[in-house]
């Protein structure tokens, strides 16, 4: 059955530099979301996006789904000499990310501002 | 929506009485016309006896009077004027011989009444004295012919009649008698008349009756009334006859050169035997006749009488097929559905000879929802009682495949032939967050009783017109939120429509039952909603269908089967939230048992159905300071795999067993079952 969702996923793509990619995540993101989340953030690295903000502040769902969708696309973005940081995380997501320890794979930042900061910082390292 | 139905029975008892009695008065100017036929044949026949007599009586007349003639041209010859008796004697000879056979003699009487010549006799004849005779003393006194009474005659002791006119001599004085005697008894030319005429009675001036052999007919008084008669026809229809029997038709006429009466005296029985043998025959074919025509108007009457009751019979077991289907159409109980008291009335109309297209059914589904609808089929009989089954059908149909009211009532309406119609309110309950969506199509609208503030509100949000004329997308879904405690009541216009008083009326009527059983479980509201609201007007003819449903506390237990497909993951996970919050469970461990349930549902879906296709249940049991927790799919999670397929399973397992106080992952045949136990103290 198809049960209208109270905070529909939503995904909102903005470019900050040349590649540096703001990416706000809102609504649920589990198994039924997680590929739409896999392959936009593929897309964009394939159009040359190296550096990329993901800003949680409007999820208030996250399953091991959408934490794998998050470890694969740092991964991946990290093997090609970029990086991936997830910033705003509500206080139930970021219990998720606590539980599955995933500071230790992923940088997460309290603010995006923090977290673009960071990306910018280390894109200056990598370019000097 | 009712059609009464009347027999027009007395009109059909009255229609064999009025032809009987039409019948009958045809059969009474039968027998009239048969009556008067029978009269008109009886005058006939006595018109026939009165031309007979009167025939008679003119061929007597003329052969009587043709020999008084010949008698008074003899008397005018010489012979006789001079008394010459030779002379006379061979003129006679050759006369009574030649010119007229009738008569049997010719004799001349002088003046002092002595025979003195007869052609009886060659020679002059030895002298007889007939001056006693009457026919003599008649003719020399009158001077003019008479016609004798049978006598016997003194010369040849014959029976005779003698016809006398008075001879005259030359100088024109009385000289004596010529008197012509017919022996009647002999005479060819009275015979020939007596044989043309048959029975004819001849009565002479004295009423013996020549015909036999002068006798004198026993019935005097009716001889003497014959004689007494004036000159004409005349003619008894009842009468003694002359020989003195009753029931006779007795004609006669006088022929006056004879002196003679005619009379025909017959039985009647003779006489009108053939007008009887007519009326007769008239009479029993006018009865034939009508004794067929009753046959017939008897066999056509029980004809249309057998016709009838089988027509009844047919009716009556129509009548029953439909209510039969009817009946078997509406749900011999309603579904155990937890946290949900539901309860229903149907009451067929008062006068209802048919059976009303008045319809409800309940469905719970896997996912824990609940469709409900109430309906109303527009004709009654077996047709309404067929769309009510279809339509039915489909609400079983659809309600299982889609979650929306409206979109239930849209699979309806093709259903709905040209020209009919059905009107519809269909509803869909989630028990578990009290969540309820309703559809209309025609229908009057729910009412939904607070039983915390004792309010009534109406569902009346986006009502559309009846199946059969509403388009696909004027039906929409309205929604509400109900708080436990809450009772909705769904029903029929039988309810709450009266001829007399506007349907607004009828509403506030249930709308202040409900809230007068606002402590009644949903059984009993029922039952008082039909006797208080329904039985107002225990006239009204149309039928009643109701349903009541009556959201208990918040079921303790979760449970909803739903498809494995992903995009069931948000909806579950909403109804799952509200539910905890229903349950009091605090929002901390809430969205824990929401992130490990999706975790086991994940699973199921990713790894448990490799074609897609299956279902995953879901129970949650609350008992206070603990949430159990099983969910359950029925497919083969896959053994292996590679190593960040692994590591990511891994991950939602870890996410499991983090957040839960204890999780067990059971692999059997059937499939696998995730158990769950969190404490949620708050």
């Amino acid at each position: 059955m198809s049960e209208p969702s109270a905070s529909p996923f939503s995904l909102e793509v903005s470019r900050v530099a040349d590649d540096v990619e703001l990416v706000a995540i809102g609504g649920e993101l589990d198994f039924g979301q997680a590929s739409e989340l896999s392959s936009a953030l593929q897309q964009l690295r394939a159009d040359g996006a190296q550096w990329f903000v993901l800003d949680l502040g409007e999820l208030t769902f996250i399953d091991s789904s959408g934490i794998n969708v998050l470890v694969v696309a740092a991964k991946a973005t990290a093997a090609s000499g970029g990086a991936l940081v997830v910033a705003s995380a509500r206080q139930h997501v970021q219990r998720v990310f606590d539980i599955v320890r995933l500071s230790e794979l992923i940088p997460v930042e309290a603010g995006v501002d923090a977290a673009l900061e960071r990306v910018t910082w280390r894109r200056g390292l990598t370019a000097g | 929506m009712s059609t009464p139905g009347a027999e027009p029975t007395t009109l059909r008892r009255y229609v064999p009485v009025a032809v009987l009695l039409a019948v009958l008065a045809l059969v009474v100017v039968a027998a009239v016309l048969a009556w008067r036929q029978y009269d008109d044949a009886r005058s006939t026949a006595t018109g026939d006896l009165r031309s007979r007599t009167t025939l008679a009586t003119a061929d007597f007349d003329q052969l009587f009077s043709g020999d008084i003639n010949v008698l008074n041209a003899v008397a005018r010859t010489d012979a006789v004027r001079a008394g010459n008796r030779t002379a006379m004697l061979r003129y006679f000879i050759r006369v009574a011989a030649k010119e007229r056979a009738s008569l049997g003699g010719i004799s001349w009487i002088d003046a002092k009444g002595i025979s003195r010549v007869t052609s009886a006799d060659t020679r002059i004849a030895k002298p007889v004295d007939v001056s006693d005779r009457d026919y003599f003393i008649q003719a020399k006194r009158t001077d003019a012919s008479y016609v004798s009474a049978g006598l016997v005659s003194r010369r040849t002791k014959q029976h005779v009649v003698a016809l006398a006119v008075p001879t005259h001599a030359a100088d024109g004085s009385f000289n004596g008698v010529l008197v012509g005697s017919i022996p009647v008894e002999t005479n060819v030319a009275v015979q020939r008349i007596l044989r043309q005429f048959g029975d004819l009675t001849v009565l002479d001036r004295d009423g013996q009756s020549i015909t036999q052999a002068f006798r004198h007919p026993p019935n005097g008084a009716l001889v003497r009334r014959i004689q007494a008669a004036s000159n004409g026809t005349h003619t008894l229809t009842d009468s003694s006859g002359l020989d003195g029997d009753n029931g006779r038709v007795v004609v006669w006429d006088y022929s006056t050169s004879a002196a003679w009466s005619l009379v025909i005296d017959r039985s009647r029985s003779g006489v009108y035997a053939t007008a009887r043998r007519a009326l007769i025959l008239d009479l029993s074919l006018v009865g034939g006749l009508a004794a067929l025509l009753i046959a017939l108007i008897a066999w056509l009457g029980s004809r249309v009488r057998r016709e009838a009751r089988r027509q009844s019979a047919h009716l009556a077991r129509e009548h029953d097929i439909a209510l039969r289907l009817q009946r078997s159409m509406l749900p011999a109980s309603l579904p155990e559905v937890d946290g949900v008291d539901l309860a229903c009335r149907y009451r067929a109309g008062v006068a209802g000879v048919e059976v009303g297209g008045d319809w409800y059914d309940v469905l719970a589904r896997d996912d824990g929802f609940v469709h409900m609808i109430v309906g109303d089929v527009a004709g009654r009989g077996i047709d309404a009682a067929t769309l009510m089954g279809q339509l039915r059908s489909a609400f079983h149909a659809y309600a299982f495949d889609h979650g929306s009211p409206a979109e239930v009532l849209r699979r309806m309406i093709r259903l709905v032939p040209s020209g009919s119609m059905a009107t519809a309110v269909c509803m869909t309950l989630d028990p578990f967050t009290g969540d309820l969506r309703y559809a209309t199509a025609g229908h009057p609208p729910p009412l939904a009783l607070d039983a915390a503030t004792r309010t009534v509100r109406l569902l009346d949000v986006g009502g559309a017109p009846p199946l059969g004329y509403v388009a696909p997308d004027m039906l929409v879904d309205a929604r509400v939120v109900l708080p436990a405690g809450t009772t909705v009541i769904a029903y029929t216009d039988g309810l709450v429509e009266r001829r007399t008083a506007s349907i607004d009326v009828g509403i506030e009527r249930l709308s202040n039952a409900l809230v007068a059983g606002a402590e009644l479980d949903a059984d009993a509201l029922a039952g008082a909603v039909l006797e208080q609201v329904g039985d107002a007007s225990p006239a009204e003819e149309d039928d009643i269908a109701l349903l009541v449903l009556e959201l208990l506390e918040v079921p303790a237990c979760f449970r909803a089967e739903i498809p494995a497909d992903p995009s069931e993951l948000a909806p579950l996970r909403r109804r799952l939230r509200r539910w905890l919050a229903l349950r009091r469970v605090p929002e901390v461990h809430r969205e824990d048992a929401v992130l490990a349930i999706t975790e086991a549902c994940s699973n199921s879906i990713e790894h448990g159905y490799e074609n897609g296709n299956g279902t995953i249940a879901v129970a949650v049991a609350h008992d206070g300071d603990q949430l159990e927790i099983i969910v359950r799919d029925r497919g083969h999670w896959r053994a292996q795999g590679d190593e960040a397929d692994a590591r990511d399973r891994g991950r939602g397992l870890s996410i499991m067993r983090s957040i839960m106080r204890d999780t067990a992952v059971v692999h059997d045949d059937q499939g696998t079952i995730v158990t769950m136990l969190q404490s949620v103290e708050g």
